[in-house]
């Protein structure tokens, strides 16, 4: 029970940090946050949260699991804040609701594939530490 | 009790998603503020006068900033049309900053290229204006051109 409530935390974790870190290195509100986070960090972001995840979680069938979680919350959470406007302003909600279903499904993709290079590099680091076997 | 790896690496997770999260939110809260104010400016024409086709029409143009933010008026396009005939058109570029509750009048003159399609036509003349303001709310992000709608002037 206590592994399934670190699972559920690290999920909703990881699906902040993803959204975040997809937010703030896009165009759109990239130039709006406070903290400016360069393009070039999107990636190596995104492989330090499926690293995260997978080392928080342990084990592998689990942080798969999550890690999908979190790519699913995670580009929705991202998506909402792109389309954020288009809920008081009707004018541009169609715009906006089309351009938020675009780059969520992008960042999908991007939180999938590089979270999933961020767990085989936790699963390395294990085995470097002795915990895990290749 | 003492932390474990694991431990260490769900709290570094949940500074990561601080951060990253409040990022977002505090973005996400200006595009919407951004939008807000390009959505509440009010456009208006107060000036139409139509002489004949060799002279411009000349118009005077509103723009009225009824939010709490800071807006500068980059540009101001108006076409006009007869119509549906696109027979000319004119420019401003005041580059004024409006303050809360602050106006910008522009007198702008609308040259008429199609001289004789307006003479051919028969009156009453059907006159039509539509265009665009430019407007920069924050200097961080691109200024965002807001159309207006196209109004029509019986004559």
């Amino acid at each position: 029970m206590r592994s399934l409530a670190r699972l559920v935390v690290a999920v909703l974790l990881a699906s902040v940090a993803n959204a975040g870190i997809v937010a703030s290195t896009t165009t759109d509100l990239r130039d709006l946050t406070p903290v400016y986070v360069g393009d070039l960090w999107l990636l190596p972001g995104l492989i330090l949260v499926g690293t995260l995840l997978s080392l928080a979680v342990g084990d592998i069938a689990r942080s798969a699991l999550g890690l999908v979680a979190a790519a699913i919350l995670g580009s929705t959470l991202f998506g909402l804040a792109i389309a954020a406007p288009g809920f008081s302003v009707p004018g541009v909600r169609v715009t906006l609701l089309d351009r938020a279903t675009n780059f969520g499904l992008l960042a999908l993709l991007m939180c999938l594939l590089f979270g999933l290079a961020g767990m085989v590099l936790a699963w390395i680091i294990e085995a470097a530490l002795g915990r895990r076997q290749l | 009790m003492r932390p474990t790896g694991r431990d260490l690496a769900l709290l570094l997770l949940a500074v990561l998603a601080v951060l990253a999260g409040a990022n977002m939110v505090a973005a996400s809260s200006r595009f919407v503020t951004a939008y807000e104010t390009y959505d509440r400016l009010e456009l208006s024409l107060s000036r139409f006068q139509y002489t004949s086709p060799d002279v411009p029409v000349e118009t005077e143009f509103i723009v009225t900033n009824p939010t709490s933010q800071r807006v500068t008026i980059l540009a101001i396009e108006l076409r006009l049309k007869l119509g549906v005939h696109d027979i000319g058109g004119g420019e401003a570029r005041p580059g004024t900053v409006l303050e809360r509750g602050e106006s910008l009048s522009t007198p702008i003159d609308l040259a008429i290229n199609d001289k004789t399609y307006v003479r051919r036509a028969t009156a009453p003349l059907d006159w039509r204006i539509s265009g665009r303001v430019q407007v920069r709310l924050n200097p961080a992000i691109d200024p965002v051109w807001v159309p207006f709608v196209v109004r029509y002037l019986p004559e």
